[in-house]
Order: structure tokens, then sequence, then C-alpha cells
């Protein structure tokens, strides 16, 4: 019988193998695992947004259905909401029509956002999200 | 070279062929579902929107004799289904129908008298607007996950007229 060949001796079959678990664990761990794992906290973020602009623009909708216009006290009521939620302002299009809607008349409340979603080795994309509620304004002008 | 060695070789590769498209599916089963949530809470908000858009068919001229509030039903009934169709209308290309279609299915029940609400099962104080409405969407991902890429979402919601 042949005596054992010493670990990681010349001899040793394994030698060639050897690393090859390490060197798979490298390649696999930042190309497929990171951009997984980063891609569920990115589509996380997308849907926070989403939800805020949802919120956002349905408080908008309500309060623009009290006044029956589009006036500042709809544009700071939404602004509010999405500062509550983590957005800028300032980033977020809001569009309210029309400028003004008599009792009985639909008004439209649309927000919308442009947001960036970018994954590490696999790419960045302009995600564009918004949210819009058509209600009924309640005054006469 | 031993036996035990030879048949382990390769073992990795095998893991990684077989488990990336499971992964992969997992992924996209749970992207499909987060989707169709998200609808859900979406659909939800627009509902809402129906419903309490439908509470302005006040009976004015009864209140403003000194009558309790209540509702006008045929006007409260079609303000639900115009702004349920109006505001499904907002909610893009993964509805299966269209939102006049959708909205003229809804359910809709004007509710005057105190009592429990047939759609929503809790007890009305108030005249209130209920609507249940079933959504057929199209969720690409789905059809991935084996599931079909067209799921029906019933949605069930209401508001009431406080004066």
């Amino acid at each position: 019988m042949m005596p054992a060949p010493r670990l990681g001796s010349r001899h040793d079959p394994r030698r060639g193998q050897r690393g090859v678990a390490a060197v798979e664990a490298v390649l696999v761990v930042p190309l497929v695992l990171v951009p997984v794992l980063l891609s569920v906290v990115v589509f996380g973020r997308l849907e926070h947004t989403r939800l805020v602009l949802d919120a956002a623009a349905a408080a908008g909708a309500r309060q623009a259905a009290v006044v029956g216009a589009d006036t500042a006290a709809v544009r700071t009521r939404i602004d509010e909401e999405l500062r509550d939620g983590g957005l800028d302002p300032t980033s977020v299009r809001v569009t309210i029509e029309p400028a003004i809607a008599d009792w009985g008349d639909p008004i439209r409340v649309r927000v919308e956002v442009g947001e960036q979603a970018s994954i590490p080795f696999i790419g960045s994309w302009a995600v564009p999200l918004s949210a819009e509620f058509v209600t009924r304004s309640e005054v006469t002008h | 070279m031993s036996g035990r060695r030879q048949r382990e070789r390769g073992q990795v590769a095998v893991y990684a062929i077989l488990l990336f498209p499971v992964l992969m599916l997992v992924l996209a089963l749970v992207l499909a579902v987060g989707s169709l949530e998200a609808l859900r809470t979406r659909i939800r908000a627009e509902l809402d929107m129906a419903a309490l858009t439908a509470t302005q068919a006040l009976d004015v001229t009864a209140l403003t004799t000194g009558h309790p509030p209540r509702l006008i039903e045929p006007e409260a009934e079609a303000l639900a289904r115009e702004y349920l169709a109006r505001n499904l209308a907002t909610t893009g290309d993964v509805l299966a129908a269209s939102a006049a279609d959708i909205a003229s299915g809804a359910e809709v029940v004007i509710t005057n008298e105190p009592g429990v609400d047939p759609l929503t099962g809790t007890p009305d104080t108030a005249p209130t607007v209920s609507i249940r409405v079933a959504v057929p969407a199209r969720i690409p991902l789905l059809g991935l996950a084996g599931l079909g890429p067209t799921v029906t979402l019933t949605v069930t919601g209401s508001s009431a007229a406080r004066t």
C-alpha cells in the first residue's frame, strides 16, 4: 500500500483543486449576490417613492376638491406629504388641471418624479414614477 | 486519485447551473407578488377616492329643511362609477380591461339607513357609499412563475357622509 501523499505536496491530487472554491466565491459574491441583494434594496426604495407619491397625490386631490382650483394651499399640502415621505418637493413635478374647476367639474392632480435605479455591475436606469387622482370640485366660483 | 475525491469534482458547477434558474424564478415570483400587492394598494386608493367623491351627492334640499343627511341614491351611484372609471384610467397598462368596463361591473351600494353594510360587513352609522370592484390585472412576471399572466384583484371600500 502506498503511503498517502502529504497534504499540499506535489503528489497530492487535491493540489490542482485547491483554491477553486475561493476563486468561485470571489467571482460569485460580487457578480451575483451583491447585485441581487442591492436590487432588492433599489426596488424597495422605488416602491417607497411610489407610495409617497400616491399619498401626496391623494392628499392634494382632496385639497383641490375642497378649494376647486390650483392654489398655493393644494401645492403646500402636496409638498408636506412629499417631505413627510422623505422626498424633496423641488424634484417633484406637480400638475393640477384645470386651474379653476367649478362645482361638479373633475379636477386632476398628478405628481411625477424621475428616479434613478442603479445596481452595481448590472447597470443604471432612469425610472419615471408618477401618481394621479381625479376628484370633483366642491365649490362654486 | 481516490473515487470519493473524483465524485465531488464539478459539484459546485452543478449547484450553480441548477440553482441559478431556481434563484431567478424565486426572484421573479417575489417581484410579481410585490407588484401585485402594490397594484392592490393603488386600486384601493382609487376606490377610496371614488367613494369619497360619490358622497358629494347629498340631498341638499332635505338637509336645509332640517332633515338628517341623505344621499341621493342614483346620483351617488353614478358619481361612484364615473370617478372609479376616471381614477382607474390613471393606473396604466396593467389593467386587462378598460377602466369604463371595470367600473360599470363594480358593485355599488348606497345605504341611507343605519345597519350592517352589505359590502364591507361593518356597521354604517351615516349615509355610506360602498364599492366592491374586481380588477383583472396583467402581471407578465406571474406567467414566468407559472401562475398565469392575468389575475383578478377584488377590492372593497366605503366612504361615509358626515355633516
